[in-house]
């Protein structure tokens, strides 16, 4: 599907700042994610990352600065008016809906998408019939490409974790959406889940015009996927650059890699 | 056993009108974690303003009851809207203490709109009955257990096939992940509102038809319905029903068969003892979720 590629970032954000009474969160935040880009942000535990990632998702609303979504105020709109202005996200403990089909939780990302008040004929109306059709294929074409569409049926909560999290990027991508956020995507999974899941999040980038942001605290997985990389330590940005640059940075080293940067790039 | 089965047979039909009050506490949980102590002065808010309309202002039964129905959720949607709305984020006790708070006024205000006598419904059945096999069907009572037969049926095929009953099945999953997702989450609250509503007029109309009356204990219903959803489970719509009918017959047949020595309201307090008995064994109600814990 090809659409014309806006030339301007997709997301932008500039000074920004969250602070939670006298306790700073972040400060002085300013990045640009380029539409086609998978940019991170990495950072040591406490670096800020996961509040910087709920201003994005709308959950927090920063103290001061100004976040742009296609040149307009992200802080405008609420949380479920992100869906349709183009904005998926997933959640670090995963946000899916354990008693529902596979099939239904990636429905759920389609309502935002749907007309008639019937999802399935129900009612017998040919309209709705068409619709529930269409809104079904574009479900499981989501699930073909997170490799999940042979367990549609199944119940959530029946799944391992590292396919509940394909459900989830499932879900997200059936949204259609822009900007796909990802907090912490490989979080507290197996060796074996996070070579997978990087894979998958390499692949699902590669395929399209899909701008992923992703905030992750293992090196291993970022260094693999990204093309730019923001650096959080204690709150403050200390770095911006490709995977390479931010690997020969001096100030991230004594950050984030400590003495042995070989290692967290393994 | 013609004793028997005219009991039972009034046992289904009260539980039946049991079973779509307990969905009204049902419907309003699974949304929104707020158990609504305000469904019975919906009851008896429907029940008065159908009599209103259809005995002082002449309008035909069943548009009054759709009049009625329409009344009660708009009710239930403003109050959501105007008042729960803002408390989201509060704990759960305080929306429960609001619609305590709610349920109170609304009783008070039909007391002091219509005074405390009892009214005529001006339903069409009264108290005609067919005969069949030595028991006497009620069409009050036949009528009650068609309407909510077909009741649960439309609510299984909006639960099932629509898209705002996927999204309340994904809104009382978990409502973050929900509101991420793209799912208007207010507005599912809102409908499970108007649901709640509308569950409690047609319940207000059986309760009120014969042989009772409009009157001002019809709420107290809902206390007697609550026995069926901890029955039941809570967050489940299935044990909502299963729950209201048990406990619809176990009410009946006590009222019919309890010894003398029990006293005379022992049917009032059996379906508690049924509930006690039922939680000893299953905590969680027949068809509640035991909930997930991390060790």
């Amino acid at each position: 599907m090809a659409r014309p590629r806006p030339t301007g970032p997709i997301l932008e954000a500039r000074d920004l700042t969250l602070r939670f009474g006298e306790v700073t969160a972040f400060q002085d935040v300013a990045f640009a994610v380029m539409p086609g880009e998978l940019f991170a942000v990495i950072g040591p535990n406490g670096a800020g990352k996961t509040s910087l990632f709920n201003v994005l998702s709308r959950v927090y609303t920063p103290t001061s600065g100004q976040i742009a979504l296609d040149g307009r105020d992200l802080t405008a709109l609420r949380p479920r008016d992100l869906a349709g202005a183009g904005v998926a996200r997933t959640f670090q403990n995963l946000g899916l809906f354990g008693p529902l089909s596979v099939l239904d939780n990636v429905l759920v990302g389609r309502h935002h998408l749907m007309r008639a008040g019937a999802l399935r004929a129900g009612f017998g109306l040919r309209s709705a019939r068409a619709e529930e059709r269409e809104h079904t294929a574009a479900a499981m074409a989501a699930l073909e490409r997170t490799g999940m569409a042979d367990v549609a049926g199944v119940a959530v909560e029946n799944l391992a974790y590292g396919d509940r999290k394909r459900v989830e990027i499932a879900r997200a991508l059936a949204m259609h959406p822009r900007l796909l956020l990802l907090d912490e995507p490989v979080a507290g999974m197996s060796a074996d889940e996070r070579v997978e899941i990087t894979e998958l999040v390499r692949a699902l980038h590669a395929d399209g015009d899909l701008t992923i942001l992703l905030v992750e605290h293992d090196m291993g997985m970022v260094m693999r996927v990204a093309q730019r990389i923001l650096v959080l330590d204690f709150g403050r940005p200390i770095a911006v650059g490709s995977p390479a640059e931010i690997q020969a940075d001096e100030a991230v080293i004594r950050a984030y890699l400590g003495a042995a940067p070989e290692a967290a790039t393994a | 056993m013609t004793e028997f089965f005219q009991l039972l047979f009034s046992g289904v039909a009260l539980g039946a009108v049991y079973s779509l009050i307990a969905l009204g506490f049902t419907v309003i949980y699974r949304a929104s974690r707020v158990i609504n102590f305000s469904q019975g002065a919906f009851i008896l808010v429907s029940a008065y303003v159908i009599s209103w309309l259809a005995t002082d202002k002449g309008v035909p039964f069943f548009l009054a009851v759709a009049l009625s129905i329409v009344f009660a959720v708009a009710v239930g949607v403003a109050f959501q809207l105007l008042v729960l709305r803002h408390l989201v984020g509060r704990s759960a006790f305080v929306a429960v203490m609001v619609t305590i708070g709610a349920s109170i006024a609304m009783t008070a205000a039909v007391s002091a709109i219509f005074g405390p006598d009892q009214k005529l419904l001006g339903d069409p059945w009264g108290s005609s009955a067919v005969h069949a096999a030595g028991i006497t069907f009620t069409w009050v009572k036949l009528w009650s257990i068609i309407v909510v037969a077909a009741v649960l049926y439309a609510l299984y095929l909006f639960d099932r096939h629509s898209r705002y009953g996927l999204a309340m099945r994904a809104t009382a999953s978990d409502h973050i992940a929900a509101l991420a997702a793209g799912v208007p989450v207010g507005r599912v609250h809102a409908i499970a509102w108007g649901m709640a509503a509308t569950l409690g007029t047609i319940a207000g109309m059986f309760l009120a038809g014969f042989p009772n009356s409009p009157n001002l204990g019809l709420g107290d219903a809902s206390f007697r319905a609550f026995p069926a959803i901890i029955l039941g489970g809570l967050e489940s719509p299935k044990g909502a029903v299963v729950g209201g009918v048990s406990i619809g017959v176990v009410e009946i047949l006590t009222s019919g068969y309890s010894p003398g020595w029990a006293g005379t309201n022992f049917s009032a307090v059996a379906p508690y003892i049924v509930m006690i008995a039922v939680l000893l064994a299953k905590p969680y109600g027949l068809f509640g979720s035991v909930p997930a814990e991390r060790i």
